[in-house]
Parts: C-alpha cells; structure tokens; sequence
C-alpha cells in the first residue's frame, strides 16, 4: 500500500509554493465522497483572504469506513504535512483535526504533539467529532467545532466565505490531505483509490490502481459476491455483479465496497442501510424528519415483499420527492441509494412485488 | 310603505344586529387566535386564518342587511347619507352615529386586507389594528340603541361577547417561535487562538 507505507515523519511542508500548482496537475478530487476538485477549492480560500482555516474532516461517519482512522493511525504526520502545506498556501493560520473517537485521533493527536516547530506559524489543533452519520458533513464538522451542535447548516453562504469562527474555511477529508502531503513533498501522488472492502469478516482497507475493475479485484481478495455491490457507502450506488466497473474516484466516491454476500437480498440490506440512515437524521428539515421514515418504511415492506405495484409506485414517488429539499444533502442521497436498488435490480423488485426473492431462490436452488 | 312590510323591516334589522355582535365577535376572537398561530381542533394552522376570512364575509353580508334594513324602514328616520356621515340621522343620533363610525372603520380594514398584497404587512398591521376599536365602538352602539340588548339575555349575550374576546386575547397570544433544541453552546474551537 503506497499511501499507508509511506515513512512518517514531519517533512516541513510550510513552505511548498506551488502546491495548487501540482494539485491542479494531479487533478486530485477530494476522497470524502463528493470528489470535488481540490485545486479550485484551495484557490478559493486563497482569495477569500488570509486569516483562513484548514479543517482536516476524520469524522469519518459512514459506517463500513475505516480508511481515514487507517492513515490517522499509520501516516498521521502526512496527513498533517498536507494540512500544513494547503494552510500555508491559502494563508490559513490554523489547521484543526476533527477526528472519530479512536486510534486515530489518538495517533493525530501524538503526532501534533512531535511537530517540533516545522510547522512555521501554522498552528495545529486537534478535536475529537461528534457521533454519528450526519456529523461528517462538513458545515456540520465546522458548527461541531465552533461549539454548536453538529448539524449541516442550511444557510447560502458557502464556508469558504465565512466558515469556523467566521474565517474562510477549506474542509478536506483525511485521505485528500495525505494525498497533498504527497505532492507537498514529493510532486505527486499516487493514481489509486483507497477502498475500504466490507467482508464477512470485517472491513479491511485496501489501495487499488485508479481504474481496476471492481470484479478483477473482489476476485484477489478472495471474495465470493452475490447479486451486487454497493459502491461508495450508504450514500453509494448499487452495481449489479454482471456489470464491470472501473474503480475509479468518481465511481467509489468514499470509498467503501459493499458486496452482496451469496444468497443476501440486495432490497434486504437496502432496507437496512435506509433505516440506518433514516435514523442517523438530526431532525432538522422536513425531509428527513418524514421523508427519510416513510422511505424506510417503504423500502422495508418492499424487501418483506408486501408491496403491490401501487406501494412501488409510491416508493418511487417517494425518492422523487426527497431530492433538493434539505439544508444538506442526506435525503438526497439516502433517495439516490434507494433509487439505484430499483434500477440496479428489476428483476428483485418484480419478484418481490409478487412475494418472491430471487436471492434467496438462488441458494436453495 | 306600508305597515307590515315596515314592521318585517324593523325586525330583520334587530334579528341582523343580534347576529353581528356574536358574528364579529368571533371574527376578531379567530384574528387573534390566527396571530398567536393557533390550531383550530386538530386542524392545520392554515385553517384558522381561513375561517376568520370566511366568517368576515358573511359578517359582511349581515353588515349589508342590517344597514340596509334601517334605511329602508321609513318608521326610524336613518337617511341614506346617515350611513356614511356620523351622527346625521334623526333617530337616536349619538347612538346610530357610532354604529356609523363602526361602519367606516370597518370600510378601512375590509379595504386594506383586500389590497394587502400591495400594502406590505407593515401597513396592513396598523391599519387592521382598527378592529379593536370598531368592536369597541360596534358594542356601544348594540347597547346604546339596541331594542333587545337591554333585556336579561341580551345583556347576557354581550357579556359574553366581551368575555370571549377577553378570553382569547390572554390564552391565544403569539407563542415563542420554533427554534431548533439545544442552543448551548461550547467554545469555539478557535476562540483563543491568535488570528
């Protein structure tokens, strides 16, 4: 594993003045979920002025994750080096940690403890994150980290403009900041993606070539899969096992890789994973505090197969009715889970409406 | 015109102006509940705003045949310009005078909440404040010249009127906003760090 093998020491990364520079050429897309462009967002919070922040997000929410607290663990000085680096190039005197309870933040917070001064001004502190799914969001990083309760907020006013404690802020996700370590002291980064493999046996985390085919590596890691994956988390997409995909940053977003075990309901653990997200709401949009039930409900009467082509029809409507509503975009997502279920798997569907299970079928057969 | 028909005029003009004092009074009663955001019953919100409006127009409509009943009784002498100009009319002067004044700042609410939309709130506001007094001023005209307000029941019904009013002004007034829970809050994280 490049990343996580990388010797880990402070490098002193203050000082890189064409960091955006070698961002842009790497093109590297934040690995938090939504892939975002990491140089335009840098340049942003550059022009919004000195006196920024740069938030190292290690929330790391999503429930099958463990990449971040993995580097937080093993490479917590890169993580730091690229923190350094982008706070250094937007003018940010301030770098903070937020980091799940665990290994991780305690290995983070020994390593801003041995910086020994190669950080120049830039100061390091380091927080432990609220609980919970939604506390990963970055407005909601940064209202946890300002001392409020961490919700997203909904406001129009974007954190690059006024974010922690009023400043411009730049949220990046833990994995996007090694990568910038990276190309702080070295000039470039690896072309991989750092998955994190659901098995029966627990996740493990994994670094892959950007591109390798999804089945190409299920196979070398010697898992068996069922009727799919889901691709990306709780907030990923369903891909059908007969369909081969590249692993590429845009398709595996957070990074999680969730195969269908033999035999496992693909509308089943939907269901599961929509009352998880249902549950991990912080109540404070119409949406989510009556959209995200009624979609759980829904989707678990469907996996029950006591949905009739009315109640799929008003699933569907449902999942319409969730997009573009909230202060965040968990409703949207959780829909967009539920609607690639649907797509991914006609036949499941079909066959559940009458009763059936196609999955379970397969292994009695 | 002749006597029967003067009589029937007579009486619809009291049976209407019984009907507006517990009509308005309601009216203004379901005002201020819909300002302090209450529910009608297990309604929406939304309802009692509508009912206020609804009930107001057929206040209205009894408002019409209450004035338009006097002036057309040729018994009392209330001209048609009495409806307009306080205090012109030959029969009870100051007391059919206020029901005039009553009249007028009815005209300015009606108005006002007709053209709301343009006003702006602000405006409306003010202007829809008017209601206190013309309850006030309706109630004095009901009693004052009131042929059955003077009777037991009629004093009763009045009583009642006030005491309604009264009731919802203290149990319906604007609750706090909605804020979402837990406003405590930590120090920032960046609080004592140098800038």
């Amino acid at each position: 594993m490049m990343l996580t093998t990388s010797p880990d020491r402070p490098a002193g990364t203050a000082g890189v003045p064409d960091l955006i520079d070698r961002l842009r050429r790497s093109g590297l897309q934040g690995r938090g979920g939504a892939a975002r462009p990491v140089a335009a967002e840098l340049d942003r919070v550059r022009a919004a002025g000195p006196g920024g922040v740069v938030v190292v997000n290690g929330v790391e929410g999503e429930p099958l994750s463990r990449k971040d607290a993995t580097l937080l663990t093993t490479v917590p000085h890169l993580v730091l080096d690229g923190a350094v680096a982008a706070a250094t190039t937007v003018g940010a005197p301030d770098v903070v940690v937020c980091a799940a309870a665990g290994p991780g933040l305690e290995a983070v917070r020994r390593a801003a403890g041995e910086r020994g001064g190669v950080d120049g001004p830039v100061h390091v502190h380091v927080v432990a994150a609220a609980p919970g799914f939604v506390a990963g969001q970055e407005s909601a990083v940064v209202a946890h980290l300002d001392g409020f309760a961490a919700r997203p907020r909904g406001t129009g006013v974007p954190l690059w403009r006024s974010g922690l404690a009023g400043r411009p802020t730049v949220v990046k996700n833990v994995e996007t900041l090694a990568r910038t370590g990276l190309l702080a002291r070295h000039g470039h980064q690896p072309d991989t993606v750092l998955l994190t493999l659901a098995t029966a046996a627990g996740p493990r985390v994994l670094e892959v070539p950007a591109g390798s085919a999804l089945d190409v590596v299920l196979d070398r890691e010697g898992v068996a899969t069922g009727a799919g994956v889901l691709l990306g988390g709780y907030h990923g997409t369903w891909t059908p096992s007969d369909v081969t995909v590249p692993l590429t940053v845009d398709a595996v977003r957070a990074g999680v890789v969730r195969p269908l075990l033999a035999g496992e309901c693909p509308l089943a653990v939907t269901a599961v994973v929509v009352g998880h997200l249902a549950a991990a709401s912080v109540r404070q949009c119409g949406p989510c505090t009556f959209g995200l039930p009624r979609l759980h409900q829904l989707t678990l009467a469907l996996a029950a197969g006591r949905l009739d082509a009315d109640g799929v029809h008003e699933l569907r409507r449902t999942v319409g009715l969730l997009v573009d509503r909230g202060a965040c975009r968990h409703p949207d997502a959780s829909a967009r889970t539920v609607a690639s279920a649907l797509t991914a798997f006609p036949a499941e569907v079909a066959a559940h409406r009458r009763g059936a299970c196609l999955a379970a079928r397969a292994v009695a057969a | 015109m002749a006597g029967v028909s003067s009589e029937l005029l007579w009486a619809l003009s009291r049976a209407s102006g019984l009907v507006l004092l517990p009509l308005f009074t309601l009216v203004v009663v379901l005002g201020v509940l819909a300002h302090g955001g209450r529910r009608l019953g297990r309604s929406p919100r939304v309802v009692t705003p509508l009912v206020h409006r609804a009930l107001a127009l057929a206040a209205l409509g009894f408002l019409l045949l209450h004035v338009g009943s006097v002036v057309a009784d040729s018994f009392v002498d209330v001209p048609l310009l009495a409806v307009v100009v306080p205090f012109s009319a030959g029969y009870e002067r100051f007391w059919t005078g206020l029901g005039t004044v009553a009249v007028l700042l009815l005209v300015a609410v009606v108005a006002t909440s007709l053209a709301r939309v343009r006003l702006g709130r602000r405006v409306w506001r003010a202007v829809h404040a008017l209601a206190w007094p013309f309850l006030a001023v309706s109630l004095a005209h009901a009693l004052g010249v009131g042929t059955d307000t003077r009777t037991p029941w009629g004093l009763a019904l009045a009583t009642a009127c006030v005491g309604a009013v009264v009731a919802a002004v203290v149990a319906g007034r604007r609750r706090d906003r909605w804020r979402p829970a837990d406003p405590v809050r930590r120090p920032s994280v960046l609080q004592e760090s140098p800038r």
